[in-house]
C-alpha cells in the first residue's frame, strides 16, 4: 500500500520499495509501509521510502506530520504505548527491525546508526562528564578499549571543532552551551562510524550563527564518512542547504519526494507548494503580503522564475511595494505634534541584574543585560530588533513596555519618560503601547474565557461593560476570528488562532504603539505567513508605529522598515533594514546574514548543487 | 489500585501525594529564582538543578512538577479510578458523621456491663468494649472528631499559608519573601506531632490545641505551593500581559494567580486533611489528642491495647476507619491531581 | 564547595537558635507559672515561692533563657522541678534508643522501597506495578501504631516468636536486644516503606522520561541497561533527599511506637513528662528533637550537593 501521493514521487532511483537483501545495490535502510499508531488511531500512515548508503534525505512536515515518529520507529525507539506495523530494512542486517528484539535493536543502535535529538538541553546524563558519555558509546559495542575511548573521545570532541576538547571531556553537561552540547551530541552519533545518521530537527533550537556551525559540521561528516543521512526538520531553507533528496511529510503522509532541486522548483503536491509558498519571506502577493497555503497558487518559486526574480531584484520589488503603503498611513495620521521627534527614544540605556542569591551570605552577582544602547524610533516606523539569545532584545523589550527598570540611562515613549515616570504617567503610557507575546500557549489564561482576556486592558481604563462586549466583538472581527469565539477558553484554540487572540487584546484599547515579541517563532510556517500578514493589516490600518523583536532576520526583513542588531546587551548596527541586509558593516551582522537560511539561497544553488553527486 | 489514564505519552501522570510525608525541609530548598540573564530562555541551568528538588514538606511528592498552575479549564469528565475510589471512600466518612447526628445504634455513653467486651454480633455489628459500649456507634462518633480536626487545622493552614505563599511568590527576592520563607523554613523544624504534643503540655491535652497545632504545622505545606505556584503564574506571559495593560497585584492576584493555582491548593488540602487525621490518631492514641468521653478513633486504638489477645475487634475497627479516611483523602488527592495535570495537556 | 558548606552550617546554627527561643517561649505562655503547674493548684503560695526561687524561676525571662540555652549549649538540660533529677542523663539515655530504632527501620525501609519501587515504575503500565502501586497507597494509609499492633497480634500474642513489650541495650545481651527489636522496627519501616515506594516510583518514572535515557538507548544500550547505567543515580538524587527528610518524621514519628513497644526512647520520657506536667524536661526532649530534624535537613543539603554536580557549581 502506497499513499495516494506516492506516485507522485519521482524519485526512482533511489526510493523505489527495494528488496532487503544484502546486494551491493540494495538500499541503506528500506522502509515499507511503515503504519504507526496510538490505540485505534492512525499516526502514520503506510509509508515507504529508502535511503541509500551515503545519500542525504531531508524529512519535511510541520508539527503533528509524523516525521519524527517515523525517524524513532527506524532507532527501535517509539514510546511502547504506539505500534508499528509494516517493514524498515537495514542493508546487510537481519530482516525486520520492527520484529527484532530490544537487544538486538541495541546492538545496531549507536553502532551502524545513530542519532541527534532536538533538545540538546536535556539529551545528556546531567551526572556524567561529556567525556564519559562520548567514550561510552565506544565501550558499550566494544570498538575501543576503555583508555582509547577516552583518548577517543577527546579527538571526537576535537573533530566537532570543541574549543580545548580535553577541558570539554571533563565538564558536566550543564557547563556547555546549547550548541556545544550538541555538538557533542554529535561526537557521539559518529563516534562509530555509522552508516546511517538520524537528525531529528538537531539545530531548531540553536541560535542561527550557532545552527549554520553545526549544519555544516553535520555536512561534513557524512560526506567524509560517506555515512547515510535522514535528516527531520520543519525548516525548509535548512533542509536545502544539507540535503540532496527531499520528503514532505502532512498529517501523517508522505506526500511528496523527490530531489532538493524537483522538490524546491517544481512542487507537485499541494501542501508542498503551500509550504514552500508560506516559507518564501522574499515572496510577496500584488498586495505586498506573504503568500499562505491558500494564495500558494500564485506563487512562483524563485528558481523556477529565476531570470526574472533571481533572489535580490525580486525582493526588493516585494519590500518595495510594502514599505511606501507603511509610510502612506503613517503620514495621514499624524501621531504626533511634532512629526520630527521619534515616538520613542532611549539614550544610553544600561540594565543590570543583580543575581539574588537565596541565602544568606551569598554574593550578590552583577549580570549585565543591557550595554548603554541609544536608539530612536519615529512614529508610523515599523522597527525591529533583531538578536539571538542573550543579546538583551527582551530587556529591551520590557524596559520599553514599563515592566522593567532601568538601571541607568534614559526612555521615553511618547512624552513620558518611562524611567522616572510616575505610576499615573506609566499606565497612561502603557495604554499606549501594548505588547504581543511569543508562546502563544502561555501568553493567554487557560482559565479566562476569550472575552475576557481581551477586555482585561479596558478595565483598569473603566471602560463600561456593554462598551467593551461591543469593542471586543470589533477587534475580533478585526483580527479574524468568529465572534463566537469570545465565549470559549483558550485550549479550544490553535497556536495561531491564539496568536490573534493575543493580537486582539492588544489592540483592543487602540494604542499607538505595538510591541511584538518573538510573536510568530512557535508557530508553524504556514501558520506564520497568516499572522505575519495580519500583523501588516493592522499596522496599517490602525496607524501603529511597530516594534518587532526576533532571533530570524528573514521576517524582520520582510516586517520591518527599520532594524537594529543587538549581541550582547549591545546595539552593533542599526539602519533601513534592506541596508542593513544588503550591505552589513558589522562583521556580526554580516555573519547573522550570512548564517540565516533562506530559499533564496537555495534558488540561487538550485541549478548547480555543488554537493550533488554524479 | 492506581489506574494509570489512557494516553499515548509515556509521561503517564502519576497518582502520588503520600500524605505521610514530612513536614520538614531544609532552609534553602525553596525554588530560587531563575537568574534574569537578558532574554535567554535556554540558559537556565541552574534553574534545572532546583527542580530536582522537590521538598518534601507535604506538598505533593510525587512529581517535579505537581498540578501546574497553567492546568486548563478544560471540562474534562475525567473520573480516573482514584478519584472515584477516594471519593467514595471520603464519602463514606462523611456519610458516616452526618448520620451519627440524626441516629445511632446505641448511645454512646451508655454503658451496658453485661454486654461487656462482645465479638461481632446481631446487636453489636463491631462488638462492644470493656464497658460494654456499642464500638459501631463510637466508630460513627469518631468520625466527626476526624473530620472536624482535618477541617478546622486544613482551613487553618490553607488560610495563612496560601495568601503567605502568594504574597512571597508575588515579591519575589523582596524582603518580605525572604522573611516569608525563612518562617516557613523555621516552621518545618516542628513536626506536626512534635507540635501538637507541645501544646497538649502548654494548654493541656483536647482537640482544640490539636487542632490548631496540626493546623500550624501544615501552613508551610500550603505556603511553599502557593508560592512555587505564584512564581509559575507570575513568570508567564499572560500576567505580564496584565501587567502591561495596567492591572495593578490586587486584581493580577485574584484574577489571574488564585483561579490558576486553586487546584494545586485543593491537590495539597487533601493531602493535608490525611496527614491530619493520622496525627489526631496517633495523638489520640498517645492520650494528649481527643479526651474521653469523646468518642475518637485513635483513643480507641490505645485503650484495645489491653485487650489485643481477646477482643482483636476493638483494635481492628476503629484502625480500619483511621486507614480509609486516610486512603480516601490521599486517593482524593492523587485522583484531583491527575485530573488536572499539566502533562496532560496536548499542545499539538 | 566549602562555601556552601560554610553558609549551610551556618545557617543551620541561625535556625536552631531561633526554634530554641520558640521552644523557650511556647513554654512561658501557661496560664500560671512552670512552678505552679509542676506542684499542681493545690500548692501554697509559699511552696511554689519557695520551688521558684530554688529554680531561679524568679528572674526575668530573657536570665532564664540565656541560663537555660547556655547550659544545653555545653549539654546541661537542667535539673527537673517535678522529678528533681537532672535531665541531661535522661535524654542521654533515650536518645540512644530512638535513633537505634529509627535508623534501623530507615534502612530497612529503603531495602525494602527501593526495589519495590523500581519495579513498580518499569512495570507500571502491568499489573504488578499496578498491584505495588496499590498496595503502598494501602501502607501509606496505615498508622504506624496500628501496623505495631498488628504485628504484635500476629507475632507476638499469636505466633509468640517475639516478645510484646520491652528493651534490652545490645551490651545486656545481643540476641534478647535484637528480639526486642524486630518488631517496633518492622512496624515502623513497613509503613516508611510504604511512603518511599511511592517517591522511588516516582522518580524512577520521572528520570524514564527523561530525554537523556533516549541518548543512552540511541548508542545502544537497552532499555533496562539504559535505565540501571543513566537512570538511578538522577533518581536516587530526590529519593536520597526524601529519605532524609523521611528520617525526621520517623524520629517523631517513633514516638507511638515506642508508646506501643514501651521502648525508654525519647518518645516514652516526652509523654512521661507532659503527662508529669514537667516542662523542662518536655523543653529539653523538644529541643533536642528539633535540632536533629534541622541537622537531618542540613546532612540532606550537603548530601544533595555532592551528588548533583549542577548544585555543586551553583555553590
Amino acid at each position: 500500500m502506497s499513499t495516494p501521493h506516492t506516485p507522485a514521487a519521482r524519485d526512482t532511483a533511489n526510493g523505489g520499495p527495494a528488496t532487503t537483501d544484502s546486494t551491493a545495490d540494495a538500499p541503506l535502510v528500506a522502509v515499507e509501509d511503515l503504519t504507526i499508531s496510538a490505540g485505534g488511531r492512525t499516526l502514520l500512515h503506510p509509508t515507504s521510502f529508502a535511503i541509500g548508503a551515503g545519500e542525504r534525505v531531508g524529512l519535511i512536515g510541520e508539527s503533528g506530520s509524523g516525521k519524527s515518529l517515523t525517524s524513532q520507529a527506524i532507532m527501535g525507539l517509539l514510546p511502547q504505548e504506539l505500534t508499528a506495523r509494516g517493514s524498515i530494512a537495514l542493508a546487510g542486517g537481519s530482516g525486520n527491525l520492527l520484529q527484532q528484539s530490544e537487544s538486538q535493536l541495541a546492538r545496531l543502535r549507536g553502532r551502524e546508526m545513530s542519532m541527534v535529538f532536538q533538545e540538546p538541553m536535556s539529551a545528556l546524563n546531567p551526572l556524567m562528564r561529556v567525556g564519559d558519555q562520548v567514550a561510552e558509546v565506544m565501550r558499550i559495542h566494544r570498538t575501543a578499549g576503555a583508555a582509547r575511548a577516552r583518548e577517543r573521545a577527546v579527538e571526537l570532541l576535537d573533530s566537532v571543532r570543541l574549543p580545548d576538547p580535553a577541558a570539554a571531556a571533563r565538564a558536566f553537561p550543564h557547563q556547555l552551551s546549547g550548541g556545544q552540547r550538541q555538538r557533542v551530541m554529535l561526537a557521539m552519533a559518529l563516534a562509530n562510524s555509522p552508516r546511517l545518521l538520524i537528525c531529528d530537527e538537531p539545530t531548531t533550537a540553536l541560535d542561527v550563527t550557532v545552527q549554520a556551525q553545526v549544519l555544516e559540521l553535520i555536512g561534513e561528516a557524512v560526506e567524509r564518512e560517506n555515512t547515510g543521512l535522514l535528516f527531520i526538520t520543519h525548516d525548509l531553507a535548512v533542509v536545502a542547504g544539507v540535503c540532496e533528496r527531499v520528503m514532505v511529510m502532512y498529517r501523517g503522509e508522505l506526500v511528496e519526494s523527490g530531489t532538493s532541486e524537483q522538490i524546491f522548483t517544481d512542487p507537485q503536491h499541494e501542501y508542498t507548494r503551500g509550504l514552500l509558498a508560506a516559507s518564501d519571506l522574499t515572496a510577496t502577493d500584488a498586495r505586498g503580503r506573504l503568500f499562505t497555503i491558500a494564495t500558494a497558487a500564485q506563487y512562483h518559486s524563485g528558481a523556477e522564475a529565476g531570470s526574472d526574480t533571481d533572489s535580490d531584484p525580486g525582493r526588493t520589488t516585494g519590500a518595495a511595494t510594502s514599505t511606501p503603503a507603511g509610510e502612506a498611513t503613517r503620514g495621514g495620521v499624524g501621531t504626533s505634534a511634532d512629526p520630527d521627534a521619534p515616538l520613542i527614544e532611549v539614550t544610553d540605556l544600561v540594565k543590570t541584574y543583580r543575581r539574588t542569591k537565596s541565602s544568606l551570605f551569598g554574593r550578590a552577582d552583577e549580570v549585565p543585560a543591557l550595554g548603554g544602547i541609544s536608539l530612536s524610533i519615529p512614529a508610523g516606523r515599523r522597527f525591529g530588533i533583531v538578536g539571538e539569545s542573550g543579546s538583551g532584545k527582551s530587556t529591551l523589550l520590557k524596559i520599553l513596555s514599563g515592566l522593567d527598570t532601568p538601571t541607568s540611562g534614559r526612555v521615553r515613549v511618547g512624552d513620558v519618560e518611562v524611567g522616572s515616570a510616575g505610576e499615573a504617567e506609566l499606565r497612561r503610557m502603557r495604554e499606549d503601547l501594548q505588547i504581543v507575546f511569543q508562546d502563544p500557549f502561555a501568553s493567554l489564561d487557560p482559565r479566562m474565557r476569550v472575552a475576557d482576556i481581551i477586555a482585561e486592558p479596558l478595565v483598569p481604563m473603566g471602560v463600561a461593560a456593554g462598551e467593551r462586549r461591543s469593542r471586543v466583538a470589533d477587534v475580533l472581527q478585526a483580527v479574524g476570528l468568529d465572534a463566537d469565539s469570545a465565549q470559549r477558553y483558550p485550549h479550544q484554540f490553535s497556536g495561531g488562532q491564539r496568536q490573534r487572540i493575543s493580537i486582539a487584546r492588544a489592540l483592543v484599547c487602540r494604542p499607538r504603539i505595538l510591541v511584538a515579541d518573538e510573536p510568530v517563532s512557535a508557530l508553524d510556517v504556514s501558520v506564520r505567513a497568516q499572522v505575519l500578514n495580519l500583523l501588516t493589516d493592522l499596522v496599517e490600518e490602525y496607524a501603529l508605529t511597530l516594534v518587532f523583536v526576533s532571533h530570524d532576520l528573514g521576517v524582520v526583513r520582510h516586517l520591518c522598515s527599520d532594524v537594529a542588531v543587538m549581541r550582547g546587551g549591545e546595539i552593533v548596527e542599526s539602519g533601513p533594514v534592506e541596508e542593513i541586509y544588503t550591505d552589513p558593516q558589522h562583521p556580526y551582522t554580516a555573519d547573522l546574514v550570512a548564517a540565516t537560511p533562506t530559499l533564496a539561497a537555495v534558488f540561487a544553488d538550485a541549478g548547480s548543487d555543488p554537493r550533488e553527486r554524479p | 489500585m492506581t489506574p494509570e489514564p489512557q494516553h499515548p505519552d509515556p509521561a503517564a501522570p502519576e497518582p502520588s501525594a503520600a500524605a505521610r510525608t514530612a513536614p520538614a525541609a531544609t532552609a534553602g530548598s525553596a525554588p530560587r529564582s531563575p537568574i534574569p540573564n537578558g532574554n535567554d530562555p535556554r540558559s537556565t541551568d541552574q534553574h534545572g538543578a532546583d527542580q530536582h528538588r522537590t521538598a518534601p514538606d507535604g506538598t505533593d511528592p510525587d512529581s517535579t512538577d505537581p498540578t501546574g498552575p497553567a492546568a486548563p479549564a478544560r471540562q474534562r469528565v475525567g473520573w480516573n479510578a482514584s478519584l472515584v475510589i477516594g471519593v467514595v471512600l471520603v464519602g463514606i466518612v462523611v456519610l458516616m458523621a452526618l448520620v451519627s447526628y440524626l441516629w445511632t445504634p446505641y448511645d454512646p455513653t451508655q454503658a451496658v456491663p453485661d454486654d461487656r467486651l462482645q465479638g461481632m454480633t446481631g446487636d453489636h455489628w463491631f462488638g462492644t468494649d470493656r464497658y460494654g459500649r456499642d464500638t459501631f456507634t463510637w466508630i460513627m462518633y469518631g468520625s466527626r472528631i476526624t473530620l472536624l480536626v482535618g477541617i478546622v487545622s486544613v482551613a487553618i493552614a490553607m488560610l495563612i499559608g496560601v495568601p503567605l505563599g502568594i504574597i512571597a511568590g508575588m515579591t519575589n527576592s523582596g524582603i518580605l519573601s525572604g522573611l516569608i520563607m525563612r518562617g516557613n523554613d523555621l516552621l518545618l523544624a516542628f513536626p506536626a506531632l512534635l507540635l501538637a504534643i507541645v501544646f497538649s503540655a502548654v494548654y493541656g491535652p483536647g482537640t482544640g490545641p490539636a487542632m490548631v497545632a496540626l493546623g500550624i504545622a501544615s501552613i508551610p505545606g500550603f505556603a511553599r505551593v502557593a508560592r512555587s505556584g505564584t512564581m509559575q503564574v507570575m513568570s508567564t506571559e499572560y500576567v505580564m500581559a496584565a501587567r502591561a495593560a495596567n492591572r495593578r497585584a490586587p486584581a493580577i492576584a485574584a484574577r489571574h494567580v488564585l483561579p490558576n493555582i486553586a487546584g494545586m491548593v485543593v491537590v495539597q488540602g487533601s493531602v493535608a486533611f490525611a496527614l491530619a487525621v493520622l496525627a489526631e490518631a496517633g495523638l489520640s492514641f498517645l492520650g494528649l489528642g481527643t479526651q474521653a468521653p469523646t468518642p475518637s478513633w485513635g483513643r480507641m486504638l490505645q485503650e484495645s491495647q489491653q485487650f489485643l489477645g481477646t477482643r482483636p475487634e476493638l483494635a481492628l475497627f476503629p484502625g480500619l476507619f483511621i486507614a480509609i479516611a486516610v486512603l480516601g483523602f490521599n486517593l482524593l488527592g492523587d485522583g484531583l491531581r491527575d485530573r488536572m495535570d499539566p502533562k496532560l495537556r496536548g499542545r499539538e | 564547595m566549602l562555601r556552601y558548606v560554610l553558609v549551610r552550617v551556618l545557617q543551620f546554627l541561625l535556625t536552631a537558635w531561633i526554634a530554641s527561643i520558640i521552644v523557650f517561649a511556647l513554654m512561658q505562655v501557661l496560664p500560671g507559672n512552670a512552678a505552679q503547674v509542676a506542684l499542681g493548684t493545690n500548692a501554697t503560695p509559699e511552696a511554689v515561692a519557695r520551688l521558684e526561687a530554688e529554680y531561679g524561676l524568679d528572674r526575668p525571662l530573657v536570665v532564664q533563657y540565656l541560663d537555660w540555652i547556655g547550659g544545653v549549649v555545653i549539654g546541661d538540660f537542667g535539673r527537673s522541678y517535678v522529678t528533681e533529677a537532672d535531665i541531661t542523663p535522661v535524654i542521654s539515655d533515650s536518645i540512644q534508643v530512638t535513633l537505634i530504632v529509627v535508623i534501623a527501620s530507615m534502612a530497612l525501609a529503603l531495602l525494602i522501597a527501593v526495589p519495590l519501587g523500581t519495579a513498580a515504575a518499569v512495570f507500571h503500565n502491568r499489573a504488578a506495578g499496578v498491584a505495588i502501586s496499590g498496595a503502598s497507597q494501602v501502607g501509606i494509609a496505615i498508622p504506624n501504631f496500628l501496623a505495631a499492633i498488628i504485628l504484635v497480634m500476629i507475632f507476638s500474642l499469636g505466633l509468640g516468636w517475639f516478645p510484646s513489650s520491652g528493651w534490652r541495650a545490645p551490651i545486656e545481651g545481643i540476641g534478647e536486644f535484637l528480639e526486642r527489636l524486630v518488631l517496633p522496627v518492622t512496624a515502623l519501616a513497613l509503613v516508611q516503606a510504604a511512603i518511599l515506594t511511592r517517591y522511588v516510583r516516582s522518580a524512577v518514572l520521572e528520570v524514564m522520561r527523561e530525554d537523556f535515557l533516549r541518548t543512552a538507548r540511541a548508542k545502544g544500550l537497552t532499555a533496562g541497561r539504559a535505565l540501571v547505567k543513566h537512570g538511578l543515580r538522577n533518581a536516587a538524587i530526590p529519593v536520597v533527599t526524601v529519605a532524609g527528610v523521611q528520617l525526621a518524621t520517623l524520629l517523631i514519628g517513633a514516638v507511638v511506637i515506642e508508646q506501643v513497644f514501651v521502648l525508654p526512647g525519647m518518645g516514652s520520657e516526652l509523654v512521661r513528662a507532659v503527662s508529669n506536667r514537667d516542662l523542662l524536661t518536655v523543653q529539653g526532649i523538644v529541643m533536642v528533637l528539633v535540632v536533629l530534624v534541622l541537622l537531618l535537613n542540613l546532612i540532606v543539603d550537603l548530601l544533595y550537593s555532592v551528588l548533583d554536580p549542577r548544585v555543586r557549581r551553583a555553590a
